[in-house]
């Protein structure tokens, strides 16, 4: 019985945990301006992220280390400064959009400006960091972020035209007064949220921590399998609400409080303070993510003793990593720039990062030295390789897409 | 030396006149500026209608105010913003009109999401439903003359 609350745990937690501020802007914007035509873009991310989740996990049941401690043994430290500066980049952006959003989300419920929420947003998550225990970080606001399930609650009150949703999801055709350019650039955009590089940093370092074997490996293919498809599902249900109630009166998402508009007329006050709720903890859980995959990477690649498995003064420098970046994210935060913009420019550069994160786990993954038997097989190389092309295309697009349409605004 | 000491006024001239040319607002072709315009309408109508499902949706009980004063705080930061830069641009001279109709919409924009913002700071629930009727209207005038630009 254990086993299997375990289980359900792991895939409860996965879902909840799949949703961060990047899917629910770009969702939510992309539903206001696009529809469902864009669908295709999300369902892919997730593909792409459950391909290499599952790589990444079964090289730490495997090996017992964390995949980017083997990228630096097995590719040299030069490319493995390559991809610290690279995806840990676009992680710390991510830490900085995530600490916005749980102040959003603060000003959402309180009326309270953003910015007074800040310094106590990044003071709460940095204490967290410290004094809390792994599996609390990653149950408590994975099991909280369930509560974005009522937006899926809301595309079904709302009783939309199903067929001319599965329509518009299944023709992927551009609404008229958009642009192909503008169009492309919000797929490369959906992709980059779907696949942000710190998802398999925290797994694997996760993984490290949870001290996986491999026994633990079907328990991992199910959260991996079951549960990013269902937290994919919370992001069409987030396009979904956007498509239904804000596309025809022409609103173009790019506040929180447009997001939760949707679920407010579709559920009333009961459905907003759930969304609310939703937006509090997936904000809040992705910045302990985000705050620990800086840590971990940093300290992995320079050798340091890292991970909430041991007492914070044996792994002082990978708490000190922490503490300085969500610093960092404060004072950015309070330059007064606007976190939704922080949030639109993070899941772009996630795009252009990914093949330094995803490269290094498709060629660990097919190391026998470190797999043995368990390396990729035909399957899991086909589809990593396919997703690997994509995720190459996007990378090259991410960057001159974004200057041709001006940040989607063409 | 004297020689480059007019190198130096020649680089400091062109410096002066990139600055100045910069700040001058610019006059672009008609094409361009219609794009422009058709996307400061698409903004202003995109920040109406929000406001307007808000008051609504406050109206009916479904949503809570200090979430609305949030989103009319920034609706209206936005249509500022979005009317500043629409007024960077000065019009060709055969679209005057166009650029009189779009100030006209964009002042009437900010000053009923003002008037919406009031009326929910001070709670006066009377007023909702006759601002949000107006807001109606507005966005409808904004998607009109959107298409027509477009």
């Amino acid at each position: 019985v254990k086993k299997y609350l375990g289980l359900a745990l792991g895939v409860l937690t996965a879902i909840g945990g799949f949703v961060d501020i990047g899917d629910l802007v770009t969702n939510a914007l992309v539903g206001s301006r696009f529809g469902m035509s864009l669908a295709w873009a999300t369902v892919l991310g997730a593909v792409g992220i459950i391909v290499f989740a599952e790589m990444s996990g079964r090289v730490v049941a495997v090996s017992g280390r964390p995949t980017f401690d083997i990228v630096r043994e097995r590719l040299g430290p030069r490319f493995g400064l390559a991809n610290l500066f690279g995806s840990m980049a676009v992680t710390l952006l991510t830490y900085i959009a995530e600490i916005g959003g749980v102040a959003l989300s603060l000003e959402l419920a309180t009326s309270v400006w953003e910015y007074f929420w800040i310094p106590f947003t990044a003071a709460a998550v940095w204490i967290v960091l410290w004094r809390a225990k792994f599996n609390f970080v990653e149950n408590a606001f994975g099991l909280l972020g369930l509560a974005l399930v009522v937006f899926s609650v809301a595309l079904w009150q709302l009783g939309p035209d199903w067929s001319h949703l599965w329509d518009m999801a299944s023709t992927a055709a551009k609404p008229k007064q958009e642009t192909w350019p503008t169009y492309w650039y919000y797929a490369v955009a959906l992709f980059g949220a779907a696949m942000t590089p710190y998802e398999v940093f925290f797994f694997s370092s996760g993984g490290v921590e949870e001290k996986w074997d491999r026994s633990y490996l079907p328990i991992m293919r199910a959260n991996v399998m079951l549960g990013f498809p269902l937290g994919a599902l919370l992001s069409l249900s987030i396009a979904g609400v956007a498509t239904v109630v804000l596309l025809p009166v022409g609103v173009q998402v790019d506040t929180l409080g447009q997001v939760a508009l949707p679920v407010a007329v579709a559920l009333g006050k009961l459905g907003l303070a759930i969304a609310i709720l939703g937006f509090f903890a997936a904000t809040f859980g992705a910045a302990c993510e985000t705050g620990l995959s800086v840590g971990y990477s940093v300290a992995q690649y320079f050798g340091w003793q890292w991970g909430k498995f041991v007492k914070p003064s044996e792994a002082a420098r990978f708490h000190a990593v922490i503490l300085l970046s969500t610093v960092l994210a404060g004072i950015v935060l309070l330059t007064t720039i606007d976190p939704v913009l922080v949030t639109e420019v993070s899941v772009v550069f996630s795009a252009l990062a990914l093949p330094l994160t995803y490269l290094p786990i498709l060629i660990v993954a097919n190391d026998p030295e470190y797999m043995s038997d368990n390396r990729n097989r035909w399957l899991a190389n086909s589809l990593g390789s396919v997703v690997l092309i994509i995720v190459m295309v996007a990378s090259l697009a991410a960057i001159p897409l974004m200057i041709w349409t001006k940040m989607g605004t063409t | 030396m004297r020689r480059h000491a007019r190198a130096e006024l020649a680089a400091g001239c062109l410096l002066a006149s990139v600055l100045v040319t910069g700040c001058v607002p610019a006059t672009p072709d008609n094409g361009t500026y219609k794009d422009k315009t058709a996307q400061t309408l698409g903004g202003a109508l995109s920040e109406v209608s929000t406001v307007q499902k808000t008051l609504e949706s406050l109206h009916q009980g479904k949503m809570f105010r200090p979430t609305a004063i949030v989103q009319l705080r920034d609706s209206a930061s936005s249509l500022d913003t979005n009317a500043g830069a629409f007024n960077e641009v000065h019009p060709p001279p055969d679209l005057d009109w166009l650029y009189k109709r779009t100030d006209t919409l964009l002042t009437q924009a900010q000053d009923t999401t003002n008037q919406a913002a009031l009326a929910i700071e001070r709670r006066r629930v009377d007023q909702y439903s006759k601002i949000a009727q107006d807001l109606g209207k507005l966005a409808d005038q904004l998607d009109k003359l959107e298409t027509r630009v477009s």
